[in-house]
This record gives structure tokens, sequence and C-alpha cells, in this order.
């Protein structure tokens, strides 16, 4: 009987969410709970080498439930927890956000570091392609979250949004390892909130200007020096171990900027990062490391509705973007630049959007590299984007 | 046993949230009041007017407030106030119409997270007042990258303010 009456609210309750349509599903609103989700489902084929065979790769990429609770007016909490490749578990957002003031709000917890556009706003619907942009992977690198506290704020009289916080570092070196390489860049030391450790914050500040109508422009910044495990017990009063675990800790100096533009059927957006890295001849000594002294990464993309003129909320984007990505942009003087770090991606695809927040996409990728510029890898890529 | 209890209890909070969300209405703070005093001044060119609260309109969400412009008891216009879902949180915005229930401004009054700020933008909130009674909002509006939640919500309530005005001029059946 018991079993009955739940099984039945189950189905009232589901039966009452789908009588609604979207509309009246976005003003019935909720106030306190809200819960959502985002996923992206790929498949990739590397065109064959020659003779070389490659696999296709299919991969439930990535799975996240988000959940908002409003305390009340001015205090809430936000997470999302994300599975990655069906096994992999991760908590990707969780913070306490109060409102100060009704332009200013305390943000602590784990928050996403503000860089870039991919970093914000990744949810695959909102971005052209089946794979995110490898600038935003190798260079920012998405999706860089860590633990900290920090406040934003808004001024509709200036247009302008800004984010400000003091978070921990990368963990440049633990377990008597480097954490950072000449390939990937910093994207190996990102914390992610799990049982995270801090010598001093890093700060990141962020701001966006939407004052021209179509247009959002973004800058970003990030300061900080990259945590070690060697500090963890040293005795300060000893310079040789101070030495020795400064020379695992990289300073990093990282500024972005970004653009969207959206004007009819046309779709425009870029985006610009470049990291100076301090201390990287001492780090890649003491571990064996070939990490460069520079990272940088740009893109610029362009896309166009087909369906723009038709009566209907359905979007067919075509779009074509230019990717080039280098983690070995500069090195220190006793090393010598890897070409092969230096990246180029052309990538062209259709994105079908054919209900809100439910998308299908299929892109064909030139990969190619400094090492041997005249000759490329096709990628194609095919892919299920949802949001709700 | 322990399923179905967390699952009644799940019910029940689930229950007290949606009750609580459609038995309450807000008011605007003071300060959101003047700024719709003053566009009111400038949509109707005199600061002489009150506004009058219209309580007869049929099947209205809490979330949304109808009132009348009246200057010497002659009616000069309508807004609406409304609070909107974005992402995880709700925002402030009111709509003015004329006499004959045609939009004249969007304004948003309060935006509270840094996701969909973009809505706030004043040019792109004009479109609203060109837009054809013939689809939805959202098929005429410029979508925002990054602020979708917070288009689609406003759109939708736009849509709804101005099918229950136009109901309610065409049934005249105002009762102060």
């Amino acid at each position: 009987m018991r079993k009955l009456t739940l099984i039945l609210s189950i189905i009232l309750f589901t039966f009452s969410l789908k009588s609604q349509n979207s509309s009246e599903r976005i003003i019935a609103g909720n106030e306190g709970l809200h819960i959502g989700g985002y996923g992206q489902i790929d498949f990739n084929l590397k065109q064959r080498d020659g003779s070389i065979h490659e696999n296709g790769k299919l991969d439930v990429h990535r799975f996240v439930t988000f959940f908002g609770y409003n305390f009340n007016e001015k205090t809430s909490f936000v997470a999302e927890v994300e599975m990655e490749h069906v096994v992999e578990l991760y908590v990707e957002q969780a913070f306490l956000n109060y409102d100060l003031l009704d332009n200013l709000s305390l943000n602590a917890g784990l928050m996403l570091i503000p860089m870039g556009i991919q970093n914000l706003y990744h949810e695959p619907p909102t971005f052209n392609g089946v794979e995110r942009t490898n600038v935003d992977k190798y260079i920012i690198p998405t999706t860089w979250r860590e633990m900290g506290i920090g406040l934003s704020g808004r001024s509709n009289a200036y247009a302008l949004n800004y984010q400000l916080m003091a978070v921990n570092g990368f963990n440049g070196y633990s377990d008597e390892s480097g954490r950072f390489s000449g390939k990937s860049g910093l994207r190996g030391g990102r914390q992610k909130g799990a049982e995270s450790y801090i010598t001093y914050p890093d700060f990141s500040a962020r701001v966006s200007y939407y004052g021209i109508q179509g247009l959002t422009l973004g800058g970003s910044i990030y300061i900080g020096d990259s945590e070690t495990e060697a500090y963890s017990g040293l005795d300060l009063s000893n310079e040789n171990s101070v030495a020795s675990a400064d020379s695992t800790i990289i300073g990093i100096n990282m500024i972005g900027v970004d653009a969207r533009y959206k004007k009819g059927a046309t779709q425009i957006r870029g985006q610009y990062i470049v990291a100076t890295l301090d201390n990287t001849n001492q780090y890649n000594s003491k571990t064996g490391k070939d990490l460069g002294s520079k990272i940088m990464g740009y893109y610029t993309e362009i896309g166009y509705n087909l369906l723009h003129n038709r009566d209907s909320e359905e979007e067919l984007i075509a779009f074509v973007r230019y990717e080039n990505y280098d983690t070995h942009a500069e090195v220190d003087s006793e090393m010598i630049r890897n070409d092969a770090y230096n990246r180029t991606e052309v990538t062209f695809g259709l994105g079908w959007k054919f209900a809100k927040g439910a998308m299908l996409k299929a892109d064909y990728q030139m990969l190619s590299n400094e090492s041997s510029p005249d000759e490329y890898t096709g990628q194609f890529n095919f892919g299920t984007a949802i949001w709700f | 046993m322990q399923f179905r209890n967390l699952a009644k209890a799940s019910f029940f909070i689930l229950g007290v949230f949606v009750f609580y969300s459609f038995s309450t209405t807000w008011h605007p703070s003071n300060k959101d009041w003047k700024k719709i005093e003053k566009s009111i001044g400038y949509l109707i060119n005199s600061n002489i007017f009150e506004t009058v609260k219209i309580n007869n309109i049929e099947g209205l969400d809490p979330s949304i407030q109808f009132f009348q412009i009246k200057e010497s008891k002659n009616i000069k216009g309508y807004f609406a106030i409304a609070k909107a879902p974005s992402k995880f949180k709700r925002f402030d915005f009111v709509a003015f119409f004329s006499v004959d229930g045609d939009l004249k401004k969007l304004q948003i009054l309060k935006y509270r997270e840094d996701w969909g700020y973009e809505i706030c933008n004043k040019r792109w909130l004009e479109q609203f007042t060109y837009l054809n009674n013939q689809s939805s909002s959202k098929v005429q509006i410029q979508s925002i990258s990054g602020a979708t939640i917070s288009v689609d919500s406003l759109c939708a309530y736009v849509d709804m303010i101005r099918k229950k005005l136009n109901n309610f001029l065409t049934q005249k059946s105002i009762d102060y």
C-alpha cells in the first residue's frame, strides 16, 4: 500500500511537471530549490595516418547535475556534481552566496576561476563544436575551480559585472614530483577542492562590460604562486631546505581578454590568454619537467544561424574556428622550445539546436603543430549536448 | 523503509516550497519604486499621477502584479512588476504599457547573480517594444550567449504579462 502511494505520488508529481509547457515552468519557477543539469555524449574518430588505423571513441564525456538552494532572498547555495567518462566523480562548484547589497555578493567555497569564456560558461549548448576549445583546456585550464572567498558585483549604470576572489593556488609539487608539464602546462596542478592545501592565497579578478547591444567584453587576471607539499613541515630557519622547497614553486601571472558578439544570424567570439611563469628553470631542474616560462593561446570563431529568418526557435549553426595555443611560447634559457607544443586547429561544423537545451553537433578538426607545419591530422566529432 | 521515509520527507519539503512560492506576493523597495515613478513621469510626460493596483486579473501568478497609471482620474497606462527566475535567483523587472496595452518600456530593477546579467542592457531591452503579437517573444528577440536562462525567463514573463493585460483590456472587467 505504502509502495503504491509512493509510486502514485511520483507519477502525479511527474505528470504535474509534464503538463506545463516551458513558459509555464519558467513562470512557476521554484523559490527555494533549483535542480538542473547539462551533459555531452561524444563520438571522436581520428583520421587514419597512412595505414595506421585508429579506433573511434564513444564517451559519455560529462554529465553534471546542479543544485541551487535559496535559503532566503539574500542567501543561497550553489553546487554542481559532475560525472566524467562515467566513472569519475567530481564536485565542480559548491559555494555559499550572500548578498551584502543589492548589487554586491559575498561567495565562499569551491568556485570557478573567472578566466576566459568557457571556464564560466561551459554548458555544451552554449558553445559551438563537440569539444571545448583546447585554448581553454590547456592554457586556462578549464574547468578550473578552487577553494576560496570572493566578491561579485554588478553596476547596471556602467553595464559592468565584476568578480574578485582569493583562492588556493595550483598544486605544483606533491608526492615528490612536479605536477606541471611542458605539454599540458598548468592543467595537472588543479586541486579541484579535493583536500586542497594552501601556503599563501592567489588572487583572481574579472570584469565584463555589456553596454553595447549584442556585445560582451571580458578581461580576466590571475596572480599568485603554485602550492607545494615541500613546504609542509618545512623548517623555515634552514636556508637550504627553504631554497629546495622554493624551487618547486612557480609564480603565475595570467591575463585574458575575450569577446562575444551576436547580431541577427551572425555570432562571433574570440579569446586571448597568456600566462608568464616564473622560476621555471629551478622547477624543471628539481622535477625533471619541461615546463615553459610562457604559455599562450587564442581563438577566433564565427558562426551563422541558417534558420534565422524562420519563425522558429530552432537553430542550425554553421561555424568555423581558428585556434592556436603554445605551452612553450617561451622557455627558460637552458631549454629548447618544443615546436610540437605550438598547436594550431581549424574546426568547422554544424550545430542543430532543435529544442531549448538540446542539440546535435558535428564537426571536423584539422590538428597540426609547428614540428611538422605542412601536415595535419583530421578528426571527425559527433555529439549530443543537453542543458536543462 | 529508509528510502520510503526519505521519499516522503522529500515530497513534504518540496510541497512546502511549492506552497510558499505560490502563496507570497512581493513589493519593490522604496528605491525601486522611485525608479518606477521616474519612468512613469517620463513616459506620460507628467509628474502628477497616481498608481492603483489591479486586483481582479484571474489566474495571475503572485510573482506578477499589475497597476494602473491615472492622472486626474484619466487612465494614462498600465505597468506590471514581476520577479522572474534567472539561473539560481530571481530578478525584478517592470513592464510599462500604453492605455491600449502596447509595451512602451521594459526596465530591470534588480539583477542578483553573475550569470545572465547581459539582459540588463537597455538597448537590448528596447527590442521588446517592437514585438508583434504573431509569435512568442523568444522567436523575435536576439538571444544572448551565456544568458539563455534569463533571456528565456524574461521572454516567458513578458508574453504572460502581455496576454494577461490584453485579456483584461478586452474584457473591460475592471473592478477597483
